[in-house]
């Protein structure tokens, strides 16, 4: 029964920590900071039993009758494990993160609340067993995460959540009806490896069938930000440091990634999405969106808005992947779902911690940070050599097998978009650790703190995901590491074509 | 044994109530929370016989079409149900709402809102034109008696509107009652559904209804009335308005489409087709507007397009989801203007700029009225979501891509302007004082926001009780 029920304990640990949190007085600073992390602790044992249990061949499926023959319905699989271990843990390093940076600031009761509940949301997504669920949290994440983004009230930051609110209703529409519309054709879509459609649907709706992906691809691109719908993400820059690091990393542009990993794989099936010609909207849109971010990348001075334009990149690599037909592809772009995560997720630790520290925003006064904040600059370098796809940190691995998937699927225009797009990842991360490392502080400028760099809640999260970055570049062949799991999703999806 | 009486006891008990509460104004609230309990008892022990067969109660013993019968089937009893909810909602905010201000449209109130909720009862178990007519008209009465309680210029203005749109649909229908009972000697509709035939006098006289009841039920264009009406009222009187007084005409549009065997026929259509347009239409002004009042009171217009919507669509699936959307609008709809009426108290302001900041003051009101929104808007997790989900499903079944469409963008409409009331209300504004609205009008925000939700998750359970077939199947007993 208690193990049956797993993936609702799952989400119950966030929502209802989140609601406690609500309840909780807004000087109640250390009840509040128990609950937080209370919770993620939890939350992540309980990941920890699933992962064991998905490892085992367990079943864990619930379901719910919202309306008659339409369920909210939670499964796990080896995806989902993916996504849950990696919102698991970084929500837990975020949370402690986003403690210390909150430390003097309004409002904390609304912001971990929210805070909590978009986790709900992201978990949600990840546990989802058709595509009816995971458009119910598909949308609610949009909710929980609008108060987060225009947290601290001021204009600006109202600009941009007023924006990022606009763009993924929008999404979330063509998702509807592009959902709706597939219920109406199939009864009913549960996510099936290989692929939900039956063939006597496909041979009838061929058309429709098309429009249908494309809505809900273009719908849950949305959320990924690829190009014509990345224009939000830069501008909810303006949310607090730990939002951003989880909007990047995990929950919004993940969840769109995700659920597009799902519409091809799980919803129309890799083959009939590669028969019926989806792959290449997919790739094409993807190589676009991986150029186009990177080339606007350059031109940013803000650091966070530079990491923004990255991420509009670097998410698409999944997508990528996804499009590419081949077991070798899907490693690739499966797995950079986690390595992003946390390759990212470094890079904006310490580029907030740089903000909250020393009130640095901008490139160009980034001369000779790596002196002042030595440990946070190491973390910031980590991740950046991972996007670059340095070996030994997480990116290596990622590249790697997107290469390997692009000569297997003989789309030899791919290894071209990787290579560009490595060379202007070097070019926009190489310059700002060259004026960290390599340039003199301006004169008279003091490391700030005697002891430590700077606040330690803001300081070992951010070491903590460099490591793991790195353990999982240089582990990536061992059991249970990233690629591994990613290898078990490519083995399910292409199990009867090896 | 007591259940037959179910039908007639639901109308006598809240006008009895009413006409005591006449008496004291002081144990008026008392009064009404006695009629809610006895009308909450009888329609729980309704309950069980109705999952087997209709109630029907034959009034001093004497059948149609000589005497008055009341029915009681499912359809009637989710409306009864759902206004009792609504009403148990209203009634709790309007008792802290004028302890909190004072005002002295107290006494009026409560027996005017005794007497509404009594018309619309016996509105949901007539099944003779003549008592929908005075069913109807106690309705009307107290309705723009209640809109007139403000006392404000624009109030009463607003009110004389209201009471010359629902007189002349009431002409209208009368006129309409008259020429079916000159052709076919009965006002009992379940008979006249057997007996009416498509003759001149008999359509002039549907058409008539027909018109009469949009007015009533404010389909655009003839929704002309309800903005200033809603807008200006009493925030508990504007709950009660929006939520619960314009769904009794609606109820009697859906009765006659079924009786009348209108699916497919031209009124259907132009009925859908108009309420498509209103939800684009509502959508736009309620986007337009600046009082937040007028906003939510737009959005009612908007809104119920969708229940019109069905006519259109047709078929099962379009019907439950036509339902479903009046149930969770009387709720979500009751408690936006709940929580309109906190930020006015709070920020003594209905405009958009008038309420900026207001959050610091009122995070309750704030955090329900978001989950009431979401139905409103039609996201998850709310009964809106729910109805959005089969409207459009059967839209996309029947192959009415344009209704597809006005779906998805009266959906973002909503959303839009709904948005800028949390917008505005979150801008910080450090140096702004505000008043308290005390933390029990919070909680009833809170309370109507969480049922909001709650339909989200058992809505879809209620579906099979106002399946279109059996309806039909119920006619002529």
């Amino acid at each position: 029964m208690i193990a049956s029920l797993l993936p609702l304990w799952i989400l119950l640990t966030s929502l209802v920590g989140g609601l406690i949190i609500f309840a909780l007085r807004e000087g109640a600073v250390w009840p509040r900071t128990f609950v937080n992390l209370a919770a993620a602790v939890v939350k992540i044992i309980l990941v920890g039993w699933m992962v064991y249990g998905v490892y085992h061949g367990e079943d864990f499926a619930i379901g719910y009758e919202l309306l008659p023959g339409i369920d909210l319905a939670f499964r796990a699989d080896a995806f989902s494990v993916l996504f849950l271990v990696l919102s698991a843990i970084l929500w837990l390093i975020t949370t402690i993160y986003a403690v210390g940076y909150l430390e003097h600031a309004q409002n904390r009761r609304r912001f971990f609340g929210f805070f909590s509940l978009c986790v709900t949301a992201t978990m949600g997504i990840a546990l989802s067993a058709n595509l009816l669920t995971f458009l119910f949290f598909y949308e609610l994440l949009t909710l929980a995460t609008y108060p987060l983004i225009a947290h601290r009230g001021t204009a600006a930051s109202q600009r941009g959540a007023r924006i990022y609110l606009a763009y993924t209703l929008f999404g979330g529409a063509l998702a509807l009806v592009g959902t709706a519309w597939l219920y109406v054709l199939t009864g009913g879509v549960d996510f099936t490896t290989g692929g939900a459609l039956s063939e006597g649907v496909i041979a009838s709706h061929g058309a429709a069938l098309m429009v249908i992906f494309a809505l809900l691809f273009f719908g849950f691109g949305v959320k990924a930000a690829i190009v014509p719908f990345h224009g939000w993400l830069p501008v909810a820059m303006i949310a607090p440091a730990p939002v951003s690091a989880l909007l990047h990393a995990v929950a919004v542009v993940k969840a769109g990634a995700f659920g597009v990993v799902r519409l091809v794989y799980d919803v129309y099936g890799i083959v009939p999405s590669f028969e019926m010609g989806l792959l290449t909207l997919v790739g094409i849109v993807a190589a676009v969106t991986i150029l186009y971010g990177s080339f606007l990348a350059l031109f940013q001075d803000e650091l966070k808005k530079r990491l923004a334009y990255s991420t509009i990149s670097q998410v698409s690599y999944i997508l990528l992947g996804t499009a590419l037909f081949g077991p070798m592809g899907t490693v690739g772009g499966v797995v950079h779902l986690v390595h992003q995560g946390i390759m990212k997720i470094t890079l904006f630790f310490a580029a907030g911690n740089i903000a909250e520290t020393l009130h640095i925003h901008r490139i160009s006064q980034m001369q000779g940070i790596g002196r002042r904040m030595p440990l946070t600059m190491a973390a910031f370098s980590v991740g950046a050599f991972g996007m670059i796809g340095f070996p030994l940190v997480a990116g290596f691995a990622t590249k790697w097998y997107l290469g390997l998937g692009a000569i297997e699927a003989e789309a030899y225009w791919v290894l071209g978009v990787l290579a560009l797009s490595t060379l202007l990842n070097a070019a926009y991360f190489l310059p700002i650790l060259y004026k960290a490392w390599f340039q003199k502080p301006p004169k008279g400028v003091q490391r700030p703190h005697q002891g430590l760099e700077s606040s330690g809640w803001l300081l070992w999260p951010t070491v903590i995901t460099a490591l793991l970055s790195v353990a999982a570049g240089v582990f990536a062949g061992a059991d249970h590491a990233p690629v591994y799991w990613a290898m078990i999703v490519a083995r399910l999806e292409y199990g009867g074509l090896l | 044994m007591m259940v037959e009486h179910t039908p007639w006891l639901l109308t006598a008990v809240p006008l009895l109530m009413a006409a005591f509460a006449m008496l004291s104004a002081r144990l008026a609230p008392y009064l009404a929370s006695v009629s809610t309990l006895i009308c909450g008892t009888l329609l729980l022990q309704a309950l069980e016989p109705l999952s087997q067969e209709t109630i029907i109660h034959t009034l001093g013993g004497h059948a149609a079409p000589l005497g008055i019968e009341l029915y009681l089937d499912r359809l009637s009893w989710m409306m009864l149900a759902l206004t009792w909810l609504g009403g148990a909602l209203c009634s709790l905010y309007a008792f802290f709402w004028f302890r909190s201000t004072g005002h002295a449209g107290v006494a009026g109130f409560w027996p005017l809102w005794l007497g509404l909720i009594g018309g619309m009862n016996a509105l949901f178990v007539s099944g003779d034109l003549f008592n929908l007519y005075v069913a109807l008209e106690v309705i009307g009465i107290c309705a723009v008696s209640l809109a007139a309680l403000a006392q404000s210029r624009e109030a009463i203005r607003a009110a004389t509107n209201y009471l010359l749109a629902t007189y002349a649909a009431s002409l209208a229908y009368l006129f309409g009652v008259g020429i079916l009972y000159g052709l076919y000697g009965t006002m009992d509709w379940r008979l006249l559904a057997t007996l009416a035939q498509p003759e001149a006098p008999a359509l002039l006289a549907a058409g008539l209804m027909i018109a009469a009841l949009a007015i009533k039920a404010a389909l655009f264009p003839l929704h002309f009335w309800l903005p200033s009406a809603h807008a200006t009222a009493l925030p508990p009187v504007s709950a009660i308005l929006s939520a619960l007084a314009i769904k009794g005409a609606f109820y009697l549009l859906a009765r006659l489409y079924i009786q009348l065997e209108m699916p497919g026929s031209l009124p259907a259509l132009l009925l859908g087709y108009l309420g498509a347009a209103a939800i684009l239409y509502g959508g736009y002004q309620a986007l337009m507007a600046h009082n937040i009042k007028r906003i939510i009171a737009y959005s009612t217009v908007a809104q119920s397009g969708y229940f019109f919507l069905i006519f259109a669509i047709g078929g099962a699936m379009a019907w439950q989801g036509g339902f479903l959307q009046l149930y969770s609008h009387i709720i979500a709809k009751a408690t936006l203007f709940f929580a309109v009426g906190n930020l006015a108290l709070a920020a003594g302001s209905v405009t958009l700029e008038g309420i900026k900041g207001v959050a610091r003051a009122a995070p309750l009101t704030l955090f329900g009225a978001a989950m009431a929104a979401l139905s409103i808007a039609g996201l998850p997790p709310s009964g809106g979501f729910l109805a959005k989900w089969l409207l459009l499903q059967s839209a996309i079944e029947g192959g009415a891509w344009h209704f597809v469409a006005v779906l998805a963008i009266g959906g973002l409409l909503s959303a839009a302007y709904l948005f800028k009331i949390f917008r505005y209300a979150l801008i910080e504004q450090p140096e702004k004082r505000f008043n308290d609205p005390g933390v029990w009008l919070g909680w009833v925000v809170l309370l109507g926001g969480f049922i909001s939700l709650l339909f989200g998750f058992v809505g879809g359970q209620s579906v099979a009780w106002f399946d279109l077939s059996a309806l039909s199947l119920g006619g002529a007993s």
